[in-house]
């Protein structure tokens, strides 16, 4: 994604245009942020630009890069793009835009895209630790962000094989073992 | 034209190739019988598994089949909402190639291709018992079955041996004990989950799955193309170990080595040709699904093993003066009695601590817990006949801290996650003459064959059983400990379980079956049929290994009646 693209996405999903004011460290920051987030030319194929770019936002907010990828380092925004337009059934897919559109809206009057790490950290813990009966629309869209980001990031060939215990063949079932003889690391498959 | 006659006269055709037909000819072969085995899919050789080896993100869309593909070619056989995922997916039929109709529902799931569904079926080999074996007659359902544990017990020990069953011996009556090899052991948590259980509910038995993976292997007795598991839980992909048994590492080879064996694929056999005068079968007609052409085959012996469904479409398809509704169909069962396994009930739970357990590998099956009601008098239930069983399992999930996002959240998912106890109920369905499937000789598919068409249903036993069922499952779990417990009662449709059986029943009487006590058909003496179409009652066990030993008697019994000049 080039600097124009990050400023088209920033105003779609912010609602407002990135005007000069803005700092040079903070425009620079979302830029590389963005730019981690949508990789080269690859296109969604479900959701529009800006949709998928706050996804990923989201997404390296619950998986940030650590001494481990982040979630879009490893593409879980595509491959949740992908799922979306390839195998979701419409029923689902319906819901999770009402739901979304909620998501959304929140993290717009929040300046989500524009907020720190911390500060968006922040912004999702609170939906994270809102009680049962609080749970609206955003959070239900926040939940399957968070739920789908989990599951394809352990999924990925990268982080099969190089963070979790990649065993393809293992040879021999032993029923029980302590988790210490694998540093408490789980199984990739 | 002498050329023709060997490439078109056998001692013995097999129609099918699946477990029991492979089963069937390989039995035939070995008793030097020259046998022709036809499979009306393609050729799948021991090694062509295309997804053995593919992780997830060596597919698309996360292992799943996309909607568009979905919604084109399997629009029946997802229903189910777990089977068709890319890992399997080329050893399933394809609906639009493969039509069915249905009155009611029905989850027909199949692979045509040489192994047919033994190349990715759930190998769970549980024995008959004389329960089961006398239920009908103790019940005063259907018709009794003609034969008893003692008359297949060495059966079962003679394919046992040959297949090779991992399992724990129990000494229970209604699960008898088999010739296994060492179990794949209960994990720690199920091995508390185990005696929690026998604690408080003595009759309830926690144990490994009985399941056709070498967990030893021994080549003097695994013949074929087998070897030992290596623990990848692969199964249903082939295994290019050959560390499960089906057809390509089995009973193919074996026949194969024989020399005895032809094995045609790509070859629909449209019916058995039925002659008046002799009052036998004399061959099957064959069409070759690409060319089309029809070439009648001529064999002394006919073995049908073609599924319960397949061989009784085969059969209804077999029209003749003498047999105008169907070969060997004078009782007019033929089609009735359909049978499965109910499921989409059981029960989840979470299991606090054990933090410190694990595992290493991914073994092929989990536990498996016999039935344990209506067993005798003291079990008795008044609200249903007949019982259920488990399979299942327990193992860590993913470590998702509930709270937590971020760098910390990401400091967990790395690690194992909480304990997971899930059981999967499988119940009896009863053999309802009502329940049939039919053939639609207004309606034809692409080679000219009549559409089948179900028509069955589960009633009210089965709805009672299921309510026990999911209690019982709960129970369970309540007493190994378990938390956030989630019992579930999802009615499936008849033919979800992938165990149809009862379409030509065995009986005593020829007036209500259609085979007799050596699946021998009463009408027609030299065609037996050895798939799941003979059953009289459906049990809760995995039916496959009881085909393969009846199979396995029935050629043992046919050789000797040809060899005493009786058939």
């Amino acid at each position: 994604m080039n600097r124009r693209d990050v400023l088209k996405m920033a105003t779609a999903v912010t609602g407002m245009g990135l005007i000069a004011p803005l700092s040079a460290a903070l425009l620079a920051q979302q830029e590389l942020t963005l730019a981690n987030g949508m990789l080269g030319s690859d296109k969604p194929q479900y959701f529009s630009q800006e949709q998928l770019g706050l996804i990923s936002l989201v997404m390296d907010t619950i998986l940030p890069r650590t001494n481990s990828p982040s979630a879009s380092d490893v593409n879980t925004h595509l491959i949740m793009d992908n799922m979306f337009a390839q195998v979701f059934k419409p029923a689902y897919k319906e819901t999770f835009q009402q739901r979304f559109s909620a998501f959304q809206k929140l993290l717009m009057a929040q300046n989500f895209v524009l907020a720190n790490p911390a500060h968006k950290l922040a912004l999702l813990q609170q939906l994270e630790s809102s009680k049962p009966e609080q749970r609206t629309a955003a959070y239900q869209a926040y939940f399957d962000i968070k739920q789908q980001t989990i599951s394809y990031y352990l999924k990925t060939e990268e982080i099969s094989k190089k963070h979790l215990n990649y065993l393809p063949i293992p040879g021999i079932y032993v029923p029980c073992i302590k988790v210490s003889e694998v540093n408490n690391i789980a199984w990739a498959i | 034209m002498g050329d023709l006659k060997m490439q078109i006269q056998y001692d013995a055709i097999v129609i099918g190739s699946g477990i029991s037909g492979g089963y069937s000819a390989m039995e035939l072969c070995k008793k030097g019988y020259k046998t022709l085995m036809l499979e009306r899919g393609r050729m799948v050789e021991h090694g062509d598994y295309p997804t053995a080896h593919l992780d997830t993100w060596d597919m698309p869309n996360q292992g799943k089949v996309s909607r568009k593909e979905v919604e084109e070619h399997y629009f029946k056989q997802n229903r189910l909402g777990w089977w068709v995922n890319e890992d399997v997916k080329p050893f399933i039929n394809k609906d639009d190639e493969y039509p069915y109709d249905e009155d009611e529902r029905f989850d027909w799931i199949r692979g045509h291709h040489v192994g047919g569904r033994s190349v990715m079926w759930g190998r769970h080999c549980p024995r008959w018992s004389d329960y089961d074996f006398d239920a009908n007659r103790r019940d005063g359902i259907a018709v009794d079955w003609p034969i008893r544990y003692k008359d297949i017990e060495s059966w079962y020990d003679y394919v046992e041996t040959f297949v090779g069953v991992a399992g724990q011996a129990e000494g229970l009556k209604q699960a008898p004990d088999g010739r296994f090899i060492a179990p794949f052991p209960l994990n720690c948590v199920e091995r508390k989950m185990r005696a929690a259980v026998r604690e408080k509910y003595p009759n309830r038995v926690v144990t490994p799955c009985r399941t056709a993976n070498l967990s030893e292997y021994n080549p003097e007795v695994h013949l074929g193309t087998r070897g030992q598991c290596l623990a990848r839980n692969r199964c249903k992909r082939g295994c290019p170990f050959g560390a499960f048994f089906s057809t390509q590492s089995a009973t193919l080879p074996v026949a194969r080595e024989t020399g005895n064996l032809t094995l045609k694929s790509d070859a629909i056999v449209m019916e058995i040709v039925y002659d008046e005068r002799l009052k036998k079968a004399t061959g099957v007609m064959v069409k070759d699904a690409n060319t089309g052409e029809v070439t009648t085959y001529y064999a002394r012996l006919i073995f049908c093993n073609a599924s319960t469904v397949g061989t009784a479409a085969i059969l209804l398809n077999s029209r003749s003066e003498t047999f105008p509704n169907g070969l060997g169909n004078s009782s007019g069962e033929l089609g009735h009695n359909l049978m499965d396994h109910h499921y989409g009930m059981g029960a989840s739970g979470i299991l606090e601590g054990y933090e410190e357990e694990y595992y290493k590998g991914r073994r092929p099956k989990g536990f498996f817990i016999p039935p344990f009601t209506n067993i005798d008098e003291k079990t008795k239930q008044g609200e249903y006949l007949r019982n259920f069983s488990y399979q299942g399992g327990a193992s860590r999930m993913n470590n998702v801290p509930e709270g937590m996002i971020g760098s910390a959240l990401k400091a967990e998912i790395f690690k194992p996650g909480k304990w997971r106890i899930n059981m999967e109920c499988f119940g009896e369905i009863l053999p309802y003459h009502e329940n049939k499937m039919y053939l639609n000789f207004d309606k034809r598919d692409k080679h000219g064959m009549p559409i089948i068409t179900f028509d069955a249903k589960l009633r009210e036993n089965e709805i009672k059983m299921r309510e026990h069922g999911v209690k019982c499952a709960i129970e369970m779990l309540e007493a190994a400990g378990c938390t956030n417990i989630r019992g579930r009662n999802n009615v499936t449709a008849v033919g979800a379980c992938i165990h149809e059986m009862g379409t030509a029943r065995m009986g005593h009487d020829p007036k209500s079956s259609v085979l007799n006590r050596w699946n021998q058909m009463h009408d027609v003496p030299n065609v037996f049929v050895t798939d799941g179409a003979c059953m009289t009652s459906a049990g809760t066990q995995n039916p496959s290994l009881t085909y393969m030993a009846l199979a396995a008697r029935a050629v043992d019994y046919a050789d000797k009646q040809i060899k005493a000049n009786k058939l």
